[in-house]
């Protein structure tokens, strides 16, 4: 897929205008260009110290949008879409994983080879994916936090700006969000 | 099937709850005699797994870092055997940010050597091989004990790109990143290693050659000493943009293409901001390295890009002395001098800083770094210690959590009113750029607004609080727990320098800015009941001004008959030193909190 900056930016446009579908198209060409930038990533800059993802967000974000036609909240929204890619390029990582320990013949992208480096400790990312679509049908707000928290890497002050809540209420929601999320992946205590 | 639990209430007990001592939770939950069964045990079983919770997602992913090892495992785009040339490949040794380093036999002379690939491609980019051979003899001039040296240049096909290589020394050792990892070096092994980079760096800035992009990756110990490796490499790859581009910005580095994101740590605030790096900003990047050396501490880290810059533009690490009982207050002294925001504020020589490491080695006083000839006194106030930049406040207490609640859930009666002040006290707020964020022009000016104000008030008998904050930094709890009865602000006061030249930006930005400020002054307002709020505005925003008030008074009733405006000539933040001015502002404040 060809990506084209004047494109991606109309939509961006489009879809911070509340063009739901430009959103999805959206989400395609970053989630191909970002899938193509880790790839690249690994065969080329191989700094050694750090390579977070967020760091292709960044990158991939100066790529895809033309910067004189977009406006502050549009910038907001690109982080925000991106987090979302990176959910689902974590979810299709450890679907793969998954797959790959079934014999299946696994054809989905894996980001790195040594799978165990992108599962966090003690996360069953599959698991988490299905409680976060669970809880985003009793608080959409809730799920979308733990989405840019947890996916996109962002702090409590990004989160803020990009939900346009006071930092006092994410780190409520996400002191609930994450409790709920807990118990719902590991049932209650008994 | 049971009924569901009313998930508002959920979300408003569950922290109510929480604030309270474990053992009082149930009978809190039990009180609440409109509280339906199914929620009641909703709330109860998450207030049971909330502990365990606690770590729970914490650990982001996308902050996490991927170690060399897996970067370089399979991969490699030279197979041993591989002819280059002269040299004949033997093996992959490692990657660093600007490609894959590989050991190799040099046939002629029979001597095995490091071959160094960039990743780039010389194809794409015209005059790209003359500059890069210019370039590489610079640094082929560099032949010193403590700097691995260049022996050769060239380039070659590799995987259909024209790649630029280097040869050079082959080192046996491991990288100070390598080290650092298993911790903090011995205190005199620090100083020794630091002063070799030192000599390494000076024997180079002598030369004109400017390492720029120092780092533990690119320190090699070795059985004979300290090794430098990249010497302006930064230079010969398209990867760092920071360093080169001349009118940028922290934002650009953000989102610069091929910005090698790992080195951002050692970065300089200048690099950030775009400026050209000179010997200092070597200088800056050795200290944090230093730094690391005596604390096993990076000088500065955050989970985020952004947070990252942030606290390499504003914040002072912690002293050394904090994370290594063995250093002085003359070490410490010496490390921040390194790291100061300013460049001219910093050692200006790496002699300079031997000697000084010399005479604490030796347990003399040090000298103190010798400012730039050309600073003035107000750039040299910029190396104090700054505060730190306060990324959220902090609200821990019981009685906060309590009020807040009240505020967010509209129950009227419950709401605490802030205590009378003895004296009003006044918060000012000013733009982030010019006045949080360390900016030499706003120093060079002599301070931003707030000082001016708090100038222009001195005589008054009030207590100023000079936040040099902008609603746009989410800080409205840490102002609400200052219990202003006046709050003064710009109307443009979220004003952001790097936006405000494009005209179509800089509408929009301030009409968001405009709605942040509302919201920010209406949080105040509901909590703070007494507090009182003064926008000035420059003349050419004066039509905008009632616009303005009328919408926030619309969105905010609590709001009416508490907000105030005034016009101001010209708005730059001079005006407010001018007599007229002053003077204006002082009948102002008067006026509004009845001062006599």
């Amino acid at each position: 897929m060809v990506v084209d900056a004047s494109e991606v930016t109309r939509l961006l446009r489009a879809w911070t205008d509340g063009h739901a579908a430009a959103g999805d198209a959206l989400m395609d060409a970053v989630y191909g260009e970002l899938r193509k930038m880790a790839r690249g990533y690994l065969r080329r800059e191989r700094d050694g110290h750090s390579l977070p993802p967020t760091a292709l967000v960044h990158e991939a974000y100066l790529k895809l949008v033309d910067q004189q036609h977009v406006r502050w909240q549009n910038r907001a929204h690109f982080f925000a879409i991106a987090a979302r890619v990176m959910r689902r390029i974590l979810v299709d990582h450890a679907r793969g994983h998954a797959s790959a320990k079934r014999g299946g013949g696994g054809t989905t992208f894996t980001l790195l080879d040594s799978d165990a480096r992108l599962d966090p400790p003690g996360v069953d990312i599959l698991a988490l994916d299905v409680a976060l679509e669970k809880l985003a049908g009793i608080d959409p707000r809730q799920s979308r936090l733990v989405e840019l928290r947890f996916f996109g890497g962002l702090t409590v002050d990004e989160a803020a700006a990009v939900l346009d809540i006071a930092p006092i209420t994410v780190k409520r929601d996400w002191a609930l969000a994450r409790t709920w999320l807990y118990r719902e992946i590991r049932g209650p205590r008994r | 099937m049971k009924s569901p639990a009313d998930w508002e209430r959920v979300r408003e007990l569950f922290h109510h709850a929480l604030a309270l001592p474990a053992e009082d939770r149930a009978g809190f939950l039990h009180r609440e005699a409109d509280l339906d069964e199914a929620t009641r045990r909703e709330i109860e079983s998450l207030l049971a797994a909330h502990g365990d919770a606690d770590r729970f997602l914490s650990d982001s992913p996308a902050a996490r870092s991927v170690s060399d090892e897996d970067l370089l495992a399979g991969i490699g785009s030279l197979q041993p055997g591989t002819r280059i040339g002269a040299f004949e490949i033997l093996g992959l040794l490692g990657a660093g940010g600007m490609g894959e380093v590989h050991r190799a036999r040099d046939t002629r002379l029979d001597r095995e050597v490091a071959i160094k690939v960039l990743a780039r491609d010389l194809a794409d980019d015209p005059g790209g091989r003359d500059r890069f051979e210019r370039e590489a003899r610079a640094i082929s001039r560099l032949t010193h004990p403590h700097i691995c040296t260049l022996y050769d240049v060239g380039s070659a096909e590799i995987d259909g790109r024209s790649a630029p290589f280097l040869v050079m020394e082959l080192l046996d050792g491991e990288t100070l990143a390598d080290r650092l990892r298993r911790g903090s070096l011995p205190l005199g092994q620090a100083i020794e290693t630091a002063i070799e980079i030192l000599d390494a760096l000076g024997a180079a800035h002598a030369l004109g050659i400017i390492h720029r992009d120092l780092k533990p990756a690119n320190i090699m110990l070795t059985k004979s000493g300290v090794k430098l490796l990249d010497f302006g490499l930064a230079r010969l790859t398209p990867a760092r943009v920071a360093g080169q581009n001349t009118g940028g910005s922290a934002a650009d580095v953000l989102t610069a293409p091929g910005i090698v994101f790992g080195t951002m740590p050692y970065m300089a605030p200048e690099q950030l901001r775009g400026a050209d790096a000179d010997v200092r900003t070597d200088l800056f990047a050795f200290g944090a390295v230093f730094y690391e050396m005596l604390t096993g501490r990076r000088a500065f880290s955050a989970g985020s890009q952004p947070a990252l810059i942030a606290a390499i533009l504003e914040q002072d690490p912690e002293p050394v002395t904090a994370e290594q009982p063995r250093a002085t207050p003359g070490l410490n002294g010496l490390v921040r001098a390194c790291l100061a925001k300013d460049p001219g504020a910093r050692w200006q020589h790496a002699g300079d800083v031997v000697l000084a490491l010399r005479a604490l080695a030796e347990g003399r006083p040090p000298s103190s770094p010798q400012p730039a000839s050309d600073s003035s006194p107000s750039l040299l106030r910029a190396s104090r210690a700054r505060r730190p930049w306060p990324l959220h406040a902090v609200w821990a207490t019981v009685a906060i959590v309590a009020a807040l609640s009240a505020w967010m859930l509209p129950r009227g009666s419950s709401q605490p009113v802030a205590p009378a002040n003895p004296q009003p006290v006044i918060v000012f707020m000013d733009s982030p750029l010019e006045g949080r964020v360390y900016d030499p022009r706003t120093l060079a000016a002599g301070g931003t607004n707030a000082d001016d104000l708090t100038d222009a008030l001195r005589y008054l008998p009030i207590v100023t609080h000079k936040e040099n904050t902008s609603p746009m930094w989410h800080r409205e709890e840490e102002v609400r727990q200052q219990n202003p009865d006046l709050i003064i602000s710009h109307l443009s006061c979220l004003y952001d320098q790097r936006v405000a030249n494009e005209p179509a930006v800089r509408t929009e930005f301030f009409n968001m800015a405009q709605n942040r400020l509302t919201a920010f002054f209406g949080y105040v307002a509901s909590v703070n009941p007494r507090t009182k709020f003064l926008v000035y505005s420059r003349g050419r925003f004066g039509t905008q001004e009632e616009t303005w008030t009328r919408d926030v008074v619309a969105r905010f009733p609590q709001m009416n008959g508490r907000l105030f405006t005034m016009t101001v000539p010209g708005g730059d933040r001079a005006t407010f030193r001018d007599p007229a001015t002053m003077q204006q502002m002082h009948a102002r404040v008067v006026e509004i909190l009845g001062l006599r």
